[in-house]
This record gives structure tokens, C-alpha cells and sequence, in this order.
């Protein structure tokens, strides 16, 4: 009996704990779900603007509406009137309303240069009180630069007519410009016509002074003739000169670079002479004379003085063809 | 046990110590031994690379020292090398004086030497053409050289056959120089066969017989090119110049004749000098 109700009394409490496990995971959910749409602006509060646009072009459903950078908004319809006109319906959110003046204006921006478009809402004066629901705001659009060249195009065009019509008067053949430089190319033609007889004058009298002097003529041509043998002479002496003078400052270079090496080298050799090579000689002697007391030392001393026979000298080994033999003689070392 | 540890402890101690210590002072006569013999192996290192004239500087050196402390056996070896390298040399006359120190009171030094040093004046007296004196210092070298133990036999047989052939005995040369080629291959001595073949050759030329004598010399030519020996490429050069020159071979000759010629002057032997130009002018 006690175990029944004890029994009944785990299953009631498992129970119970079921339930607010479930509660509390449903409760969780809703409270997510909550938060989420609170997110998403569901207990947001807006107001509906209007605003007409000659086309829809750069216009989506959806697109942001910012004011000075911020999100405020969005668009939430967009559609086509029976005048082909597009009518724009916005949502922005009430608590903004009150910094919108009625006199404020949409306009449609790029965000960056290769940015999305956004709806820009300009705040109007104050003078005419906040926005309203359901009010119709003025719509511009941001000049694109299609426009701008379009614009330039038509400030263009003028001038470019003007030179065009200029052009055309100066080609023209009966321009008074055209007339005027025939004008001067008839002075200039009649100009040559008296340089030529001019020229004729001056020969006349180069000849009449030719014929009076032949014998000068004569001794002036030699002159001139030696004078051109001079003139080629020390033409090609002036080009002997340049090779010359070219070639002297390689040719010296290289004899002050060879008299440098050879001073280099001399000097080197001196200082290896004076001081290097002999130090250097000097010092691998004291090492041979050393190692030399070094083993002569070591060759004297117990144990190894009985190992080492002494030093004796060597006998050259008779020769029969007289000759000395770098061979020693058997037995000629030791006594 | 224990004690045989500690024994060997000790004795490891004083091995170190041994060894550890400083030589034994030297003496000034074994100094100046040291020095004497330094000087010694100079000289003979100097032969072997065929520069003669500063090894016999330093045998001078070296005989000097060995007479400073009366080192009779030194005196011997070293006046016996100072003789051989002024004959190498061309000087018959310094390599005499040199010998006179061992042969003017041979009661000093040892019968070995004293027989070497009589061959070298044997063969000083042969080049110098007094065949009887060198017959007489042949017989005392031979004499105080008896085969079995002599190591210079070879040579002394070699004397014998250019004795032989100085006298213009060629057969009786030929029979020597074959003796020496046999003795010298048995001593393992190059040199020596090259002076066998040559004195062969030699008596052979004298025989008549060129076309051997060519043969032989040319042989000795090369071992004595082999030893690089300038003095030896000489003589041969000179032998076979005068071989040719027997059987008609003037051009020959004279080739052989400046060769030996080119050869005694990179070697700075005036005596060869002389022969080789003697010979180059009665061919040419």
C-alpha cells in the first residue's frame, strides 16, 4: 500500500516536472519568436507616404529609405497609375515622422559608385509641420551621368554649330578672306617677278667686272683651287687630328692604367718582400725550429729514446760512372 | 689482490711520471752531432734533386763540424760524399783533396770506407787516364771489399770493365760489364746497371759492333732518364754520339753530341761541357 502511493506519488511528480520542463520550452519559443519579430519591426509603428516618379526604373520593392545615412524605412508598393505614371508607396517608421517636415522630398541616390540604389529623404522646413500619413512627398531623382553629358551635349552643340558655320565662310570661295589672301599671293607672285630681273642685273654686272680683270680672275681661281687643296688638306689633317685626339685619352688611360698596375704590383711585391713574406718566412722557420726542439725533445725522452736509433749520417753509394748516388750505402749509417 | 692493485697503481704513476718528464739535457757534442747530421741529410736531399753545387757547400759544413769534435766515422762519411759530388761535379782535383782525409791515415776509419774511398780514387785515377794507379786502387777498394759482405761490389766491377776498356781490352770489358749487370740486378741497383750497360756498350762500339752498342746505350739511357740523373744522360748522350760517329752517322752523332751538350750545361759540369763540345766539332 505505502509502495502504491509512493509510486503514485514519483508519477505525479514526474508529472508535474514534465509539464514545466514544457512550459518552460514553449514559453522559450514564443519568447523567441516574439523577439524575433520585434527584430523584424512587428510592434514597429509606421506611417505610408506616397510619392510619384516618371518611371519605375532604379526602383524596387523592398529598397531602404534612409534619412541622412539611417534606415527609416522601406518601400513597400510600387505601381503603375492609368496616366503611366508610377505611384510609390513608402513605410517609414513613426518615430521619425516628427523630423520630417511635409515640405520634405524622396530622392533616388546610389550609394557608392558601383553601389545599390536607396530612396533619400530629405527633411523639409519645419514651417509646415511634420509629415503626415498617407501624404504625398515630392520625388526627385539624383542627376546620373548620362544626364550630365546629355546636358554638356546641349551646351556643346551651339558652339559647335558656330565653328561649323565659320568654317564654311572661310571656305567659301567668294569670302572676303578667300579674296584677300588671293590678293596677297598676287603681290607676292608679282614680287618674284622683280627679284628674277634683279638677279639678272647683278649676273650682268658680275660679268662686265669678269671680262674687265681676267688675269685677276685667273690668279683668283689658283688661289681658290689651292686654297680648296688647303682646305681638304686640313680637312683630313683636322681628321687625323680627331682620331688622334680621340684615340690619345684611351690610349693614355691605358698607359696610366698599366703604370698603376705595375705600381700596384711593384709595391706589392716590395711590401711582400720588406715585411709580409719575410714575417710570414720568419715565423713558419720559428715553427719548423720549433716542432723541430719539439721532437728532438720527444726522441730524447724515456720511453721513446729507446725506440729511436740516434741520428747518424748517411754515405753516398760509390758510383762506377762517377757520379754521386743520392742513394745511402748499405750500412753506411751508424757506426 | 689488493696489493697487486696498488703496485700497478704505482707503476702507472711512475710511467707518467716518466713520461711527464723533461728530456735529459743534451751535451754540446751531441748538439753539435744533431747539427752535423742535419747538415748531412740537406746535403743528400740536395743530391737527389740533382743540385749539387749546394750539396757540397753543405757536406763542407757538415765535414767541418764532424772535424770541430774529431768524429772520425762522420769525417770519413762525410769527406767520402763531399769527393763523390766534386767528381759528379767535374772537379777531380777538390774530390782528391776531399779523399786525402781518409786515405792519408786509413788506420782511422773504418775498411768499409777506406774501400770506397780507394774505388773513388780508382775512378778519379781512370778518368784522369793514369790506368795504373787506377788498377792499384781498384785491387785495395776490391781488397778491402770482400763479396759477400761488400755492397759496393757492382760498382767496383763496373770499374773494372772501364779499366778494361781504358786499357782497350773490350772483350775483356765485356766479360766485366757482364759481371756488373749481373751484380747490379743482384743489389737491385738501377744505377748500376745503367753503368754496366753503358761500359757494355762502350766496348761494344770498340768491338765494331754498332748496331749492338746502339742497342745497349740506348737502354741505359732510359733507366738513367727514369733516374733523371743529368750527369749519366751525359755520358750515355756522349756514347752513343761516339758510336755514331764510328759507323758514319754524322747527323746522327751530331745530334747526340749537342744533346749531351745542352744536357752537361743545365747540369754545370765543365768536364762534360768539354767533351761534348770536343766531340760536337770533330763531327760537325
Amino acid at each position: 500500500m505505502k509502495l502504491a502511493t509512493e509510486m503514485g506519488q514519483g508519477a505525479r511528480d514526474i508529472t508535474l516536472a514534465s509539464r514545466i520542463f514544457l512550459g518552460v520550452g514553449v514559453v522559450s519559443l514564443v519568447a523567441a519568436v516574439l523577439l524575433l519579430a520585434y527584430h523584424q519591426g512587428a510592434f514597429t509603428k509606421y506611417i505610408h507616404v506616397f510619392f510619384n516618379a516618371e518611371t519605375a526604373d532604379g526602383l524596387n520593392k523592398g529598397m531602404a529609405v534612409k534619412l541622412v545615412g539611417f534606415k527609416v524605412g522601406s518601400v513597400e508598393n510600387i505601381s503603375i497609375g492609368s496616366d503611366l505614371g508610377v505611384r510609390v508607396e513608402v513605410k517609414i517608421d513613426a518615430q521619425y515622422a516628427p523630423m520630417l517636415g511635409a515640405d520634405s522630398s524622396v530622392r533616388l541616390v546610389r550609394e557608392a559608385i558601383i553601389g545599390s540604389n536607396a530612396l533619400e529623404i530629405r527633411p523639409g522646413t519645419a514651417q509646415l509641420g511634420p509629415v503626415l500619413e498617407y501624404a504625398f512627398l515630392r520625388y526627385e531623382r539624383e542627376p546620373s551621368v548620362e544626364n550630365a553629358v546629355v546636358a554638356l551635349l546641349d551646351q556643346i552643340a551651339p558652339i559647335v554649330g558656330d565653328i561649323r558655320q565659320i568654317t564654311a565662310y572661310l571656305n567659301a570661295p567668294d569670302s572676303d578672306l578667300r579674296q584677300a589672301i588671293h590678293s596677297v599671293n598676287r603681290t607676292a607672285s608679282a614680287l618674284e617677278k622683280t627679284s628674277v630681273e634683279l638677279r639678272k642685273l647683278v649676273a650682268t654686272t658680275a660679268e662686265g667686272v669678269e671680262r674687265g680683270s681676267t688675269q685677276v680672275s685667273g690668279v683668283l681661281g689658283s688661289a681658290d683651287k689651292l686654297l680648296r687643296d688647303a682646305g681638304t688638306s686640313l680637312a683630313v689633317l683636322d681628321s687625323s687630328a680627331r682620331k688622334v685626339d680621340a684615340a690619345l685619352p684611351g690610349i693614355t688611360s691605358k698607359i696610366d692604367q698599366t703604370l698603376d698596375n705595375l705600381r700596384a704590383a711593384s709595391e706589392a711585391a716590395r711590401a711582400m718582400m720588406a715585411g709580409d713574406l719575410s714575417s710570414v718566412i720568419g715565423e713558419a722557420g720559428a715553427l719548423v725550429s720549433d716542432t723541430g726542439e719539439v721532437v728532438r725533445g720527444a726522441r730524447r725522452s724515456w720511453p721513446v729514446s729507446g725506440f729511436v736509433q740516434p741520428p747518424r749520417e748517411s754515405l753516398l753509394r760509390l758510383d762506377g760512372a762517377s757520379g754521386a748516388t743520392a742513394n745511402p750505402s748499405d750500412g753506411a749509417r751508424g757506426r | 689482490m689488493r696489493a697487486a692493485c696498488v703496485a700497478a697503481l704505482l707503476v702507472y704513476a711512475l710511467g707518467l711520471a716518466a713520461c711527464g718528464s723533461a728530456p735529459p739535457a743534451q751535451s754540446d757534442a751531441e748538439v753539435r752531432r744533431e747539427r752535423m747530421v742535419e747538415l748531412n741529410d740537406r746535403a743528400q736531399r740536395a743530391v737527389a734533386l740533382g743540385d749539387l753545387r749546394r750539396a757540397a757547400a753543405l757536406y763542407r759544413d757538415a765535414l767541418r763540424a764532424a772535424e770541430s769534435f774529431e768524429d772520425f766515422h762522420s769525417i770519413g762519411v762525410n769527406s767520402l760524399n763531399l769527393a763523390a759530388v766534386y767528381q759528379a761535379l767535374g772537379e777531380p782535383e777538390a774530390a782528391r783533396r776531399a779523399l786525402e782525409r781518409v786515405l792519408s791515415a786509413p788506420a782511422r776509419f773504418e775498411g768499409a770506407l777506406v774501400a770506397q774511398a780507394a774505388g773513388l780514387k780508382a775512378s778519379l785515377a781512370l778518368n784522369a787516364g793514369d790506368l795504373d794507379a787506377a788498377g792499384n786502387w781498384l785491387k785495395r777498394a776490391e781488397d778491402g771489399c770482400p763479396p759477400p759482405a761488400c755492397r759496393i761490389q757492382a760498382a767496383l766491377l763496373v770499374l773494372r770493365a772501364e779499366l778494361a776498356l781504358a786499357r782497350g781490352a773490350a772483350g775483356q770489358a765485356r766479360v766485366e760489364a757482364s759481371r756488373a749487370l749481373a751484380a747490379s740486378r743482384s743489389e737491385g741497383s738501377h744505377e748500376e746497371e745503367a753503368n754496366a750497360l753503358r761500359v757494355d756498350g762502350r766496348a761494344a762500339s770498340a768491338q765494331g759492333a754498332h748496331a749492338e752498342a746502339v742497342t745497349l746505350l740506348g737502354q741505359a739511357l732510359a733507366i738513367d732518364k727514369q733516374l733523371a740523373h743529368p750527369y749519366k744522360i751525359g755520358l750515355d748522350l756522349i756514347a752513343l754520339a761516339e758510336t755514331e760517329a764510328l759507323r758514319g752517322e754524322r747527323d746522327a752523332a751530331r745530334d747526340y753530341a749537342q744533346r749531351a751538350l745542352d744536357v752537361s750545361r743545365a747540369a754545370g759540369n765543365r768536364q762534360q761541357q768539354a767533351m761534348a763540345m770536343g766531340l760536337l766539332e770533330r763531327v760537325r
